[in-house]
């Protein structure tokens, strides 16, 4: 193969890794909640600003502080959902919708008053620059936050497909009403969802800390990018989300490489477009509906 | 064991339930019928609580369960196989039946109670790796009521668990929930099978527009003339 176009794949495939971890967090939050969580993106964002704090603060790797930012965006997403969006789930899916955008506004402004709209960046000590592999040079940096999004998605499917809480999220998602005849408690099982489903964001957030200058609007592109991706994957199709991460991101690499910077998101959309136009339920799509 | 004192349902301004009254004892089978829309699956929803309810009690073993949520009352025995069967499509059969054992109440007697749904259902057994939502509709009702088994039911409600099924896989069904009965467990019923239903319940309600319009022996309910007359078609 080309070297250019394996570079292209493997940067492609890296950043993918990340917007699928956060895709899978929006297209779970989907599967049960049966709404759109708008404040993905600001939660994301959320979670770079605590890698940001903790790391500079403590003078600790990203790494290390990606733990504490991981476990506040469960603790976020578990109260917005408990104490915001349950109040209003008997109401129309629009007004839970409409909460979410008015949450990511909230998160969005409050990192303005803190942090200024000033970029923020954050240089990793003993992280050597980039590793050369013949024609090919990949940033570390990249390459790490690929491991961690396989050790964390794993750790999400033995959760979903191993644990009783896990298996009460799956049946929820599958057929709420099902799961409460069975004694699944929807209110504890929704938030615990939405409380992993913000983990990830979270986690992919904090994992392009190092790779990104960040500032607190930063969310509204991912937001966008995590919709795409879990629109394409079929919304609420776990699988569906973390291959159509990789795709999205393979071709933004390619058409970066090969058309420019300024291509990438366009083709990215169009692409987006001419799927739905040829398959309106996503590559991967099957109707993924709670039954009634 | 069940008890409903002058229960009433709104859907909005609409009255669905109206003051209706019923009881299920002890090891009886309690059939509920009723035409299309009379407010069978609106009266059973509201005892599992997937409904409120605007007026009126419900008490099971003397216990206020009213205002009780949903898993208070699976926990408290009362298990639904609902309308529809709500079954899990994308897990398989065994996750399903899992599914059922799910409260608290259920959770020790795992293995025995699915060695248990074999038996009524020596078919599951095959079937254990297929997805739910591959199944025929008779396959799928078979899974519903396995899951419910595997929940420990005191009273077992059957929201029309013969819709959509063959005469003789209607009759399998009915097979299964005699053998569930015979081992201790009370049932509630609805039905517009009203035939063999009756055939199978001890006692019997009739449901019209909301109201209970004749209740008793289900025998005596069989030959009545004017129940045959709307029901049966004689
Ligand atoms: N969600 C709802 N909102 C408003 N009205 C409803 C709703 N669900 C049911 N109804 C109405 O309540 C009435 C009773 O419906 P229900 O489903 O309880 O009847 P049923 O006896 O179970 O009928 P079937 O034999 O067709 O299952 C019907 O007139 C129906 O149109
Ligand atoms: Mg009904």
């Amino acid at each position: 193969m080309n070297a250019q176009v394996f570079q292209a794949l493997l940067d492609g495939l890296l950043m993918g890794g990340v917007y699928s971890l956060a895709a899978l967090g929006l297209t779970l939050i989907f599967g049960v909640m049966k709404i759109t969580n708008f404040a993905h993106g600001a939660m994301m964002t959320v979670g770079m600003y605590v890698v940001y704090v903790v790391s500079t603060g403590l003078g600790i790797s990203p790494y290390i502080a990606l733990i504490f930012s991981a476990i506040t965006l469960f603790a976020l997403g578990y109260i917005i959902q408990r104490f915001l969006i349950h109040r209003i789930s008997d109401a129309p899916t629009h007004n839970q919708l409409l909460l979410t955008l008015g949450v990511a506004y909230i998160l969005e402004n409050t990192l303005l008053a803190v942090f200024t709209p000033n970029y923020k960046s954050l240089e990793v000590e003993n992280l050597p620059g980039m590793i050369q592999i013949g024609a090919i040079s990949v940033n570390p940096a990249k390459l790490i936050a690929f491991g961690v999004v396989l050790v964390v998605t794993a750790a999400i499917y033995i959760v979903l497909y191993r644990t009783r809480i896990g298996k009460a999220i799956r049946a929820c998602s599958q057929n709420r009403e099902g799961a409460q005849l069975m004694g699944v408690v929807i209110k504890n099982t929704s938030a615990i969802a939405f409380g992993i489903g913000a983990l990830c964001t979270g986690i992919a957030g904090s994992l392009l800390t190092p790779i990104l200058s960040i500032y607190p609007t930063l969310g509204e592109t991912f937001q966008l990018k995590c919709f795409v991706i879990a629109i394409l994957g079929g919304m609420g199709n776990l699988w569906g989300a973390l291959i159509s991460g990789l795709i999205v991101g393979v071709v933004e690499s390619m058409t970066g490489y090969f058309a420019g910077g300024s291509w990438s998101d366009l083709t990215v959309y169009a692409a987006f477009i001419l799927i739905l136009l040829a398959k309106p339920s996503g590559l991967f799509g099957r109707s993924n509906r709670r039954e009634h | 064991m069940l008890d409903i004192k002058n229960l009433c349902v709104n859907y909005g301004a609409v009255r669905i339930i109206d003051d209706v009254s019923m009881t299920v004892g002890d090891g009886e089978i309690v059939a509920l019928i009723g035409a299309n829309g009379t407010g069978k699956t609106t009266l059973v929803r509201a005892i599992s609580k997937l409904n409120g309810t605007d007026s009126g009690k419900i008490f099971f073993r003397g216990e206020d369960i009213t205002d009780a949520s949903a898993d208070k009352v699976v926990e408290a025995g009362i298990i639904q196989v609902p309308e529809g069967r709500k079954l899990f499509a994308q897990m398989s059969v065994r996750e399903n039946l899992e599914m059922g054992a799910f409260a608290k109440r259920a959770r020790g007697k795992e293995k025995e109670n699915l060695e248990y749904v074999y038996t009524v259902f020596p078919e599951l057994k095959s079937m254990e790796k297929m997805a739910c939502g591959n199944l025929s509709g008779g396959q799928q009702q078979m899974v519903a009521i396995g899951r419910s088994i595997m929940a420990c039911p005191e009273l077992l409600i059957l929201d029309e668990p013969s819709i959509g099924l063959s005469p003789i896989t209607t009759q399998h069904m009915f097979e299964a929930i005699r053998l569930i009965n015979k081992n201790g467990i009370s049932v509630l019923i609805t039905e517009q099978n009203v035939h063999d239903v009756l055939k199978m319940a001890n006692r019997a309600y009739v449901m019209q527009q909301g109201r209970i319009a004749m209740s008793g022996d289900a025998k005596e309910i069989a030959q009545n003339e004017e129940l045959k007359k709307i029901y049966l078609g004689l």
